[in-house]
């Protein structure tokens, strides 16, 4: 049971997940069929600067958004943010991440199902229904087709009812217990938007959700995911933690003829594509919204859209203030409430089919249209500020390929690559959940702030072990009319971790990252031109019971972590910092990181 | 194009892989290491400066609109160098040739309400204050000006610091606003008024003890009054000696001890900064001003050049050597990484003596010379230094244009000062007064003070002018060796008003008035200086309220932001465009021909007549400061004489002042003509 359960992560994870998502919400749901269209790798959020940061444990760049708290910050950046006059400095940001905090592969691991007869109209009992769809998707190629399917339609003891119907219970989780090795807390350096994440917080989510099957075979449940962050009450002694809804939706689907099946889902929701592990990103699609979408599938296409919207309770977006109340005293009034309002498409081919033993190859395309109604800030002073309308566009493209592992030979070959492409500019440049850190004059994005993004990631699993590597070039220009800007530039990050199996659960490798930004201005904080670069080598252990992929999980690793920051990255730190002059940086600890059931945000 | 798409995929596809910096440090030139414009043909006569003050002009990054709160006059409203560089082409337009803008170094963000919007709260001298852009940005407005033909002049503060740091007197080790029985300052307690030591006093400082029962009653811990003996600490059990200081620690609003220099400006480490409590005087606030009178000048002065800029600013011990080299070298920064072609520099008057020891070389001896090395080392020429002296007495303002000698030699000071005397004596008085209106002769008897020609004035001697020459009548130093060849005397900076003082049409109220003042100015010898907004008919009283926001432009007067199309613009920009037309206006020499000496109502009641003389041609004219249409004649009862001028007999002089009625005028043959002019207007009369 193990050992399949291993096998099913190899190429599930290996392919799907790791691909797939990662990290939270990933998930999980995942059947392999789903998986295997899925993809890859992942893409990267749009990201603007202040969503670096953002990102919490992620990343950071050099430019801190004025709208988070500062301790989200990794690699400080410049000290004093131009505040845009929009977001209302008195106004409290959000304190929740704006992002996701961290992906997280949720493979998910199935049995080997036997083939069964090709699904017919009639009618019979839950368990033979879920056998004869299962069988219909083996084979009539559908095995690609079904999103979100809870852990394969397999009828076994991990999945009663095939896996869907009735309670289920996932989570994507990571903890960390470390030393910098100068007696203190260690974090991640990272210097590019989404660097690598050899050194990560701590994270959990909890994925809940409960399925029906219809006696039309329609398939429907809700999805509910909690995430907490990485205040953990036995590192802060603060007992209270942090916690958000990633996912509450309700997901449905079925057949809508022979050919073709559909899927369609209305709440709030992580919707993103394939990701790159090793950087916690998605470099095509990647959104978090509150919507509603659909998609449709038939054997070698799909194609889903959504339309969604966020209101952020930024004074970006949202302020309430108080007035008088004509009758007595004073009462709330609302001064400004403006949707983001975001539609994507997105449509996906099988170029290469080759079953459950030969090269798959797959094309994927992405749009995103996002825009913001115009509306009224009223500041401290009393004065008003008119807020524009304002709009953005995404674009961008993906290809993969993957061989999966083989059931009959474990140890052969298996792996995946994918290549990623995108466009942003306008409000899509930036992070949906935070506010722009730039305006032009006319207190727009569009047509001013733009992004472009390069990722690469690839894996491979094989008898001697595994190995993943991450690459990603991205240049970022803010909508601001500053031609020498240090938000500005381009930033590449390149990041493999190869491990060899040296008994059947242990592993020993390293990871090896190098990161650079070229920012297009002068550091405010050194008033000198610099380009902060940070090389990390961290050898470790990796202990994996549940299989030797990439990305079998649970995995408990020993790392060790040594880390250069050039002066550049150094001086991203203000001079008071303790870590202004700390070169090298250290970490030693243990990780484990898991993911079963989690209920993924892939579409 | 099919190549050009190419190499731009090309250049794409390298970038993306990483193979080249794609406009990283290397590829970045940073502002230091940009080329300097040479100036080596400027003469600062032919200038017309416009005074900026970057957070009212105009706001083209909202990105920075850090804490602005544009309705209250005493707080940020969002305005910054990108707004400048966006407004360029208007300020071509209205004509100006040099920019005059207002501090660009971090300040502290507020206090007592108030921000720090004018930049002349300096927290630390050696980074930009980002509410106006970076330093790149900053180079890039410099840039655009000179692009543009127009010289930037950047407004420098060494004086004071903003206020960062409080007299610990009672030493609780907060600050405190009213003390237990303080007040009255140590040196009248424990000395003045002290029978055995009062003989340590002087008579100047038993006064301020004696009146100083009036208005010493309350001390502020921010802004003690002035100790001669320094601030002193003090319970109700008395005095404990020297008051600590202590820097606040207040990051949000920049109140924090200046910080120690980055490693590339290569302070030494075994050096103070300015965080280090001796590089300041400590002896309390300025306060004999409102009282100077009642005082011997030397009391006042001592207290003016040590004591704290009133509002708590503390004043810079720039005799202590280290902070001396420390401000020499912040400055040297500022020229070379922003290329700036001169400095106005604040509160020059607040520093050193040379009205007593023109040749005690002090800090401006130092100072200026230092700066015209460096712009000549980066390869400047004409480096124009200017200090404001707030002060009408025209001798003490003068001393800081005179240069001297030492043992190591010959050093200059300032290349001009802001006139303020002028401001007093001439333009506030003169123009539009009324029936208290001052006699013109005032404007003369001025010039002659700075020229050294009253001696053979009676009149002007008689009213309290300085035989002169009140300022320097040489070169400090030539244009190659990053002077400006001139001598100060020859290139006072002219104004009618600023951004210390209430707008003129404040004070004057009558558009009429203004234009006859602007043309005074942009006729008169000297650099005429424009404070923003005069163009568009602002009005604002006293600080703040005359620092209006450009882009709301002037309702009203139902003018629209930067609007071109209305008189006074017009008018403003036709006298500039007339200035640029005729060299006689800028370089010519002075020859004043007709003022009056009589206030009142006459044929001849505010009436000014000069003549420029260049070698090219020249230019008479006449100007008419009064209410009443005059005429550059003695009334009939007193001979009816009119002026009289250089020009030949028989030449017909037309009037080319902006708006003119293109009058003509043919010279008598004794030189003498007839010239009426309208009420509040001038007259620019050159041959036809």
């Amino acid at each position: 049971m193990v050992r399949s359960y291993g096998r099913r992560i190899t190429w599930f994870v290996g392919t799907i997940y790791a691909q797939v998502s990662t990290m939270l919400r990933v998930s999980v749901s995942s059947s392999v069929t789903l998986a295997l269209g899925v993809s890859l790798v992942a893409t990267v959020a749009p990201m603007a600067v202040g969503e670096a940061v953002a990102d919490r444990g992620v990343t950071v760049g050099p430019t801190t958004s004025p709208a988070l708290p500062p301790q989200t910050v990794i690699v400080p950046g410049t000290p004093v943010p131009a505040t845009p006059s929009v977001p209302a400095p008195t106004d409290p940001a959000p304190t929740e991440p704006s992002t996701e905090p961290v992906a997280t592969p949720a493979p998910v691991a199935t049995e080997p199902t036997t083939p069964v007869p090709p699904v017919t109209d009639k009618q019979g009992d839950l368990a033979e229904d879920l056998r004869a769809v299962d069988a219909a998707d083996k084979h009539t190629n559908l095995t690609w087709k079904r999103p979100h399917e809870p852990c394969g339609s397999a009828n076994t003891a991990a999945c009663p009812h095939g896996g869907f119907r009735g309670f289920r219970f996932g989570s994507y989780g990571r903890v960390a217990a470390a030393t910098d090795l100068r007696g203190g807390t260690p974090e991640s350096v990272n210097v590019v938007s989404r660097g690598p994440r050899i050194v990560e917080p701590s994270y959990l989510e909890l994925d809940l959700s409960y399925g029906f099957v219809t006696k039309q075979h329609q398939f429907i449940r809700p999805i509910i995911t909690l995430a907490f962050n990485e205040a953990l009450f036995h590192d802060n002694g603060e007992f209270k933690t942090n916690s958000a809804i990633r996912n509450l939706y309700l997901d449905a689907w079925g057949k809508l003829t022979q050919d073709y099946n559909y899927n369609v889902w209305v709440g709030s929701r992580m919707y993103r594509g394939d990701d790159v592990y090793l950087f916690v990103d998605w470099p095509l699609d990647n959104q978090n919204t509150v919507g509603a979408g659909a998609k449709l599938q038939a054997s070698r296409w799909s194609v889903a859209s959504h339309v969604g919207a966020n209101r952020l309770l930024t004074p970006f977006q949202f302020q309430q203030i108080d007035v008088a109340n004509p009758s007595q005293g004073a009462t709330t009034a609302l001064q400004l409430n403006r949707q983001r309002m975001v539609a994507s498409l997105t449509a996906e081919a099988k170029l290469l089919d080759g079953g459950a033993q030969g090269w798959s190859a797959k094309a994927k395309v992405h749009g995103e249209f996002a825009s913001l109604g115009a509306g009224t800030r009223r500041r401290d002073d009393g004065t008003t500020e008119e807020l524009p309308s304002d709009s953005g566009v995404r674009v961008g493209a993906q290809v993969g390929a993957w061989l999966p592992a083989s059931e009959s030979d474990p140890a052969a070959f298996n792996g995946f690559a994918n290549l990623f492409m995108r466009y942003s500019s306008g409000l899509s440049a930036y992070d949906d959940l935070a506010t722009p850190n730039s305006f032009g004059p006319d207190l727009r994005t569009a047509g001013r702030a733009s992004e472009i993004t390069l990722g690469f990631a690839t894996a491979a699993n094989t008898g001697f072990g595994n190995a993943m590597l991450a690459a990603k070039a991205r240049r970022f220009v803010d909508a601001d009319v500053n031609g020498s800007d240090p938000d500005d530039g381009w930033e590449y990050a390149i990041n493999a971790r190869p491990l060899v199996k040296v008994t059947t659960s242990l592993f020993a490798g390293a990871d090896l990252s190098y990161q650079v930004r070229f920012p297009r201005g002068i550091n405010p904080v050194s008033q000198v031109a610099s380009d902060p670069a940070v090389t990390q080598i961290a050898p470790m252990l990796v202990f994996a019971p549940m299989g030797g992929g990439a990305f079998d999980r649970p995995q408990i690793r020993l790392v060790y972590r040594a880390a250069h920051l050039n002066q550049g990255a150094l001086d991203l730190y203000v001079p008071d910092d303790i870590r202004h002059n700390n070169s090298w940086v250290h970490y030693l600890g243990v990780q484990a990181e898991w993911w079963f059931n989690a209920s993924t945000g892939s579409y | 194009m099919q190549r050009r798409m190419q190499n731009i995929t090309a250049a794409a596809i390298a970038c993306a892989l990483g193979l080249s910096g794609c406009g990283g440090a290397d590829d970045f030139a940073h502002p230091a290491n940009l080329p300097h414009q040479a100036n080596t043909t400027i003469d600062w006569r032919d200038q017309v400066i416009y005074q900026i003050m970057v957070d009212r002009f105009s706001n083209g990054d909202p990105t920075n609109d850090i804490n602005v709160a544009p309705s209250v006059p005493g707080r940020y409203h969002g305005g910054d160098w990108q707004g400048v560089i966006d407004k360029l082409d208007y300020l071509q337009t209205l004509g100006v040739t040099a920019l005059w803008i207002s501090p660009v170094v971090k300040n502290t963000e507020e206090d007592a309400g108030f921000a720090s919007y004018h930049g002349y709260w300096t927290q630390d001298f050696l980074r930009p204050n980002a509410h106006f852009g970076d330093i790149a940005k900053l180079r890039e407005l410099v840039d655009k000006a000179h692009a543009k033909g127009m010289l930037v002049v950047l407004d420098v503060v060494t004086n004071h610091m903003g206020q960062l740091f409080f007299y610990d007197i009672n030493g609780n080790g907060q600050p405190d606003d009213t003390l237990f029985g303080g007040g009255y300052s140590h040196s009248c307690l424990q000395i003045c008024d002290n029978p055995g030591r009062a003989s340590e006093c002087s008579a100047d400082e038993k006064l301020y003890c004696s009146k100083g029962k009036d208005y010493l009653e309350r001390i502020i811990e921010w802004d003690p009054e002035y100790d001669p003996r320094g601030v002193q600490g003090w319970t109700s059990l008395g005095f404990s000696g020297p008051a600590d200081v202590r820097f606040t620690d207040w990051p949000k609003s920049n109140r924090t001890p200046p910080p120690r220099p980055p490693s590339w400006f290569n302070w030494p480490d075994d050096k103070a900064w300015f965080e280090d409590p001796s590089w300041y005087n400590r002896k309390g606030r300025v306060y004999v001003w409102w009282h100077e009178n009642d005082y011997s000048k030397e009391f006042v002065r001592q207290q003016e050049t040590t004591g704290d800029f009133p509002g708590g600013l503390k004043d810079i011990n720039t005799d202590h050597p280290d902070a001396k080299e420390a401000l020499i070298r912040s400055f040297e920064y500022w020229i070379e990484v922003a290329d700036f072609d001169g400095f106005r520099i604040d509160t020059v008057k607040h520093i050193d003596r040379p009205e007593i020891a023109r040749n005690v070389r002090g800090f401006w001896g130092d100072f200026t010379d230092r700066m015209r090395a460096k712009a000549k080392a980066l390869g400047k020429q004409n480096f124009f230094i200017f200090g404001e002296g707030f002060d009408g007495n025209d001798e003490l303002i003068g001393s800081y244009t005179f240069g001297g000698a030492d043992g190591k030699g010959k050093f200059g000071r300032f290349d001009s000062m802001f006139y303020f005397a002028q401001k007093y004596r001439g333009i506030d008085t003169v123009f539009g007064a009324g029936a208290a209106a001052a006699p013109t002769k005032n404007l003369e008897c001025l010039y002659n003070s700075r020229t050294g020609r009253n001696p053979t004035d009676v009149w002007c001697q008689g009213q309290g002018y300085a035989a002169g020459p009140t300022y320097q009548n040489t070169p400090h130093a030539a244009s190659a060796d990053g002077g400006i060849g001139l001598a100060p005397s020859q290139v006072m900076v002219n104004f009618l008003d600023n951004h210390d003082l209430p707008r003129f049409l404040f004070e004057k109220s009558n558009a009429g008035v203004l234009h006859a003042a602007l043309a005074f100015l942009l006729t008169w010898d000297g650099l005429p200086c424009i404070y923003y907004g005069t163009e568009q008919s602002f009005a604002g009283g006293v600080d703040p309220k005359n620092r209006e926001d450009m882009w709301l432009g002037n309702p009203a007067q139902s003018l629209k932001p930067f609007a071109t199309d209305h008189d006074q613009f017009k008018y403003t920009a036709g006298l500039i465009e007339l200035r640029k037309k005729h060299s006689a206006l800028r370089r010519g020499r002075v020859e004043p021909k007709w003022s009056t000496t009589v206030a009142g109502p006459r044929r001849d009641a505010g009436i000014f007549a000069f003549e420029r003389v260049a070698s090219d041609e020249t230019a008479l004219v006449v100007i008419n400061a009064s209410a009443q249409p005059s005429e550059a004649c003695a009334p009939t009862n007193e001979g009816g004489a009119c002026v009289k001028t250089s020009f030949p007999g028989g030449t017909v002089l037309v009037d080319v002042a902006p708006g003119s009625d293109g009058k003509t005028f043919t010279v008598g043959g004794d030189g003498s003509v007839t010239i009426a002019v309208p009420a509040f207007s001038g007259r620019v009369l050159v041959k036809r």
